[in-house]
């Protein structure tokens, strides 16, 4: 498993995708997440804001002590279809340029090559999940700088299960992205139909069933991965909530979220293992 | 024979009843029987659609048969035993276009647990030294094909499959493959190749098996296959001609047509032949030597199990 670890470590880090992706989640968080917000806070938007709204407390959520849920309610779901995106793009790739057929007639064979892929695959979400935060980290030091506000950053404990926690999330995604790709055996059809379930299916369609109140419908949310995952993102609290607005309720407690995700994570990964193994190459 | 009995004998890649059925019903490989001898270069030859492409996806281990087996380097096919000591160049190369041709090589070496020098020694093989760190993508196709063979010969395999070797490749391409297929087998290697130019195979292949419509019609040394050398004999007059012919090699390898004798040469030399037409007082008016081509025989034994199957 080394061996196929190395060689996955060599293409996929070589691969331009994937540092297009990683650039576009930073580019992004900086300049989607960050600055917009801030600069908006930070310039006079008296009269644009409800009354009684506390701008400064608005603003504290862009200093390193808020930084967790100031990133966990904006960042997961982008991470999420990114790593997605990397899942589809590893394996359908494979399929559509004819080196699956390369890797599987080596010697290290296809579960093992799998689990290189999968490895590589994890310790690369988790660069990513850690270069994201390094950079919110940063953007949120120099807002804090610039507005003399205090630098102190988060609880560490916290900050680490937070890392965890995104990480936890993207990489089932990651997952989904790539057991999409050994189903369709190649890289478009999979990528197209997994951000269709997860931006719209998920993220549209159940919450508008779910807000119109039917039971049902909720606990369906309950068994679904993106649900959980945003329920275990919620479990890190939220930010300031101006007078007049409610802070979103976790469908589920943390705890079970979280076995969720995994118990998606390894499902998807055994689904793969099954497909690649049980499949013909033709 | 047992395919299980193959492991010990002097065969590199052997077959027992090899099938496959896919799941839309299309029956691609009909009970292949398949003898590869060590060290030979062996042809397995037929029409586009004949089943080749997925009787080597087969032995390589990419394709599972739904009936009988192959042993491959003396292992299963598809086992890892013989995967290590099998390299195969498919009918697509498989290779990443966004890594050098360096890369490329590098990615299989990691994977095999090879290091960088047998990298280097590859290319070097393969004369792509010097563009291997241009990106994939912008090779023409003949250099990809040089790449994709760099990582076969960089595991120094002992059975080397080749799908279709020379599809796409101009004529300069072609024949640096065969000089590298011959090399290959001079080298120790059993090289087995599907094709389905003939005249591809007639040069470089010592044994051909020939495969149509998923069926094995035929195997065997390319020698063989043709059958003994014959020659042709325009005389006059050309009764006595037939006589002096069936004196010397019997009746029934004289074949009269309508105004010339076919005789098959079965180590008779063609010189006493005109010596005792000549003797006799016939006067030759040709005297030439054939030799069924591989595309003749080909159509023989592919009509034949046509007709049979009909």
């Amino acid at each position: 498993m080394i061996e196929s670890i190395r060689a996955e470590w060599l293409k996929t880090t070589r691969r331009p995708a994937v540092w297009i992706l990683l650039g576009i989640l930073i580019g992004v968080l900086v300049f989607l997440v960050y600055v917009p917000g801030w600069w908006f806070f930070a310039h006079g938007p008296e009269g644009l804001l409800p009354a009684g709204t506390d701008v400064q407390q608005l603003k504290a959520e862009y200093y390193p002590q808020l930084m967790v849920p100031h990133f966990l309610s904006t960042m997961p779901g982008l991470m999420g279809a990114a790593c997605l995106a990397l899942g589809v793009l590893s394996l359908g790739s494979d399929y559509g340029w004819g080196t699956l057929h390369t890797i599987t007639s080596l010697p290290p064979g296809r579960l093992a090559s799998l689990s290189g892929r999968l490895a590589v695959l994890a310790a690369l979400v988790l660069a990513l999940d850690l270069l994201l935060w390094a950079v919110a980290g940063a953007v949120a030091l120099t807002f804090a700088g610039i507005d003399a506000a205090s630098p102190a950053g988060p609880p560490l404990q916290q900050l680490i299960a937070a890392i965890a926690t995104t990480w936890l999330v993207c990489s089932m995604w990651c997952a989904l992205g790539v057991v999409l790709a050994a189903a369709f055996r190649q890289p478009v059809v999979p990528l197209a139909v997994g951000l269709l379930y997860m931006l719209v299916i998920e993220g549209l369609v159940f919450n508008l069933l779910g807000s119109m109140g039917g039971e049902g419908v909720r606990d369906l949310e309950k068994l679904l991965p993106g649900p959980n995952a945003g329920a275990l993102v919620q479990a890190f609290g939220h930010g300031y909530v101006p007078a007049g607005f409610q802070a979103p309720n976790a469908l589920v407690a943390a705890w079970q979220a979280a076995a969720a995700v995994a118990a998606y994570l390894l499902l998807f990964c055994a689904g793969t293992a099954y497909l690649l193994r049980r499949r013909d190459l033709t | 024979m047992s395919v299980f009995d193959a492991r010990d004998m002097d065969l590199a890649v052997t077959s027992n009843a090899l099938s496959k059925r896919y799941p839309n019903g299309v029956l691609a490989v009909d009970s292949i029987d398949l003898h590869v001898p060590r060290g030979q270069v062996y042809g397995l030859l037929g029409p586009n659609g004949a089943g080749k492409t997925t009787t080597l996806r087969m032995l390589v281990g990419l394709i599972r048969p739904t009936a009988g087996g192959a042993i491959v380097a003396g292992h299963d096919a598809g086992s890892s035993e013989s995967r290590r000591q099998v390299g195969a160049l498919l009918d697509r190369f498989g290779l990443y276009p966004y890594l050098s041709g360096r890369d490329n090589l590098r990615v299989v070496a990691r994977y095999c647990g090879l290091g960088d020098t047998r990298v280097e020694l590859a290319l070097e093989e393969v004369g792509m030294t010097r563009d291997a760190n241009r990106r994939l993508g912008t090779y023409s196709r003949g250099m990809q094909q040089r790449i994709a063979l760099a990582a076969v010969l960089m595991r120094e395999p002992a059975v080397v499959i080749l799908d279709e070797p020379t599809n796409g490749l101009d004529p300069q391409g072609i024949v640096d493959m065969r000089m590298l297929v011959r090399e290959m087998a001079s080298s120790g290697r059993t090289v087995l190749l599907s094709s389905h130019h003939l005249s591809e195979v007639e040069q470089v292949c010592q044994t051909v098996a020939v495969v149509n419509r998923g069926r094995l019609v035929g195997e065997g040394p390319v020698s063989e296959l043709r059958g003994a050398r014959s020659l042709l004999v325009k005389a006059a007059p050309l009764e006595p001609a037939a006589r002096v012919l069936f004196a010397l090699a019997g009746p029934d390898r004289v074949i009269r047509r309508e105004d010339y004798l076919v005789m098959t040469l079965d180590g008779v030399p063609v010189r006493d032949i005109s010596h005792a037409l000549t003797s006799s007082g016939v006067d030759i008016l040709e005297l030439r030597q054939q030799e069924r081509s591989l595309e003749e025989v080909f159509f023989e034994l592919t009509s034949r199990a046509e007709a049979r199957s009909a």
